[in-house]
């Protein structure tokens, strides 16, 4: 199955929310290595996520998406509304 | 240059951080742009929290953890919707008030973000920088909602407190309360009752009897907070001081009533026939005000009024 967002879609997106340099958002990229990642704008980058994909992703799901890595498999993983 | 951290409330952060990594970096943003007097106060406040919690204070970490998670989902509603999830006093009661393992969860959470949380932090030391300070005689204090216990406490052991009330329509939140004062040695200095500020009142007695009346993070989980400002007003002496802490923007599982600005705030003040004398906008942790404002998340106002016509 074709994946719902690549990482270089994701990545730009990130960089938008985060207002940082897409070089920042690397593969690997964690709150700990993105100065402006934090829980409240980790709620705006879902919300583009889910314009962006067109998908719904649960609320139950945000604790979970602490990672590149985590963040591209929960959009990816086809479960969504 | 960073003032160190008092030993109290550094024992605080790095348990939570301990247990919780991920917050480690929203724990280096809580305790910014103190100077040594604030971080001296908010020491006071952090041996409270640590006299309250006892020996169980990782129980009260990871609740306030379970708590953090819960308030983000709420606040991705709010971001999404831009309102609060629930909007009546049942829904609130059903789903929070009711469930007493739900409430003590979320009052031991509730409890530690008092120190951690900036909007929070900030609260405590204008109650104690500018409503309880200056206090020139004896005074009778009420508070409505008081929850964790950390004003009345701190209240009641104010030198010249004569008298200390505590009211709550909540059964389990007057536990809590009663419990914290306890583990403080104060709770023979307070006197907790069950009661709604709108039921038709045996405390007659006590029309126009108190000084200073606190009213902290209460109105947005009201119906009609216009009205309970209202009723407050019978209980204030001639020349009473309130302090009311009110936030906006500000998603949880049990607040209902949405106030959006500043200007809403101090609408229903007027409305309710309160001066303001005093305001302060307190955003949350990490945030400015204006960038709080801005992306509409929760800044606490911070109120001193006075009855227009008392």
């Amino acid at each position: 199955m074709e994946a719902l967002l690549q990482f270089e879609e994701l990545q730009l997106l990130m960089a938008d929310v985060f207002c940082c340099d897409p070089a920042v958002i690397t593969p690997d990229a964690t709150p700990d290595s993105v100065a402006a990642w934090d829980s409240l704008r980790l709620l705006d980058l879902v919300l583009a996520i889910e314009q962006q994909a067109g998908i719904e992703i649960s609320p139950d799901r945000l604790q979970d998406m602490m990672s590149v890595p985590a963040i591209l498999a929960i959009i990816n993983e086809g479960e969504h509304a | 240059m960073e003032i160190d951290k008092p030993p109290k409330l550094a024992a605080i952060a790095a348990g939570v951080a301990s247990l919780w990594p991920l917050h480690a970096k929203y724990l280096a943003k809580s305790f910014t742009d103190y100077g040594r007097e604030d971080l001296d106060l908010l020491e006071t406040l952090a041996d409270k929290i640590t006299q309250i919690m006892g020996d169980d204070s990782d129980r009260y970490y990871k609740s306030y953890r379970w708590m953090c998670e819960i308030f983000n989902k709420e606040a991705f509603y709010f971001k999404k919707f831009k309102k609060y999830r629930i909007r009546s006093f049942e829904e609130a009661e059903k789903e929070v008030y009711s469930n007493r393992a739900f409430m003590t969860k979320y009052m031991e959470g509730l409890l530690v973000s008092q120190l951690l949380w900036k909007n929070h932090s900030s609260s405590f030391l204008f109650f104690k920088k500018k409503f309880l300070r200056g206090v020139q005689s004896d005074f009778r204090y009420l508070e409505i909602g008081p929850g964790h216990g950390l004003y009345i406490a701190a209240a009641a052991a104010q030198e010249g407190c004569v008298r200390a009330v505590g009211w709550d329509v909540s059964v389990e939140s007057l536990r809590q309360t009663a419990h914290a004062l306890a583990r403080l040695g104060v709770l023979n200095k307070v006197v907790l009752d069950r009661q709604d500020l709108h039921a038709p009142t045996p405390h007659q007695q006590l029309d126009h009897v108190f000084d200073k009346v606190a009213v902290c993070e209460v109105l947005e989980h009201l119906e009609q907070p216009r009205e309970a400002l209202i009723a407050l007003r019978r209980y204030l002496a001639p020349g009473a001081l309130l302090y009311v802490n009110v936030p906006i923007n500000s998603p949880a599982p049990d607040h209902i009533y949405l106030l959006r600005t500043e200007k809403e705030v101090r609408s229903l003040f007027f409305e309710a026939g309160l001066t303001i004398v005093d305001f302060v906008m307190a955003p949350l942790t990490g945030y400015s005000l204006d960038q709080a404002i801005a992306a509409d998340l929760t800044v606490n106002c911070l109120i001193l009024a006075r009855d227009t016509h008392g």
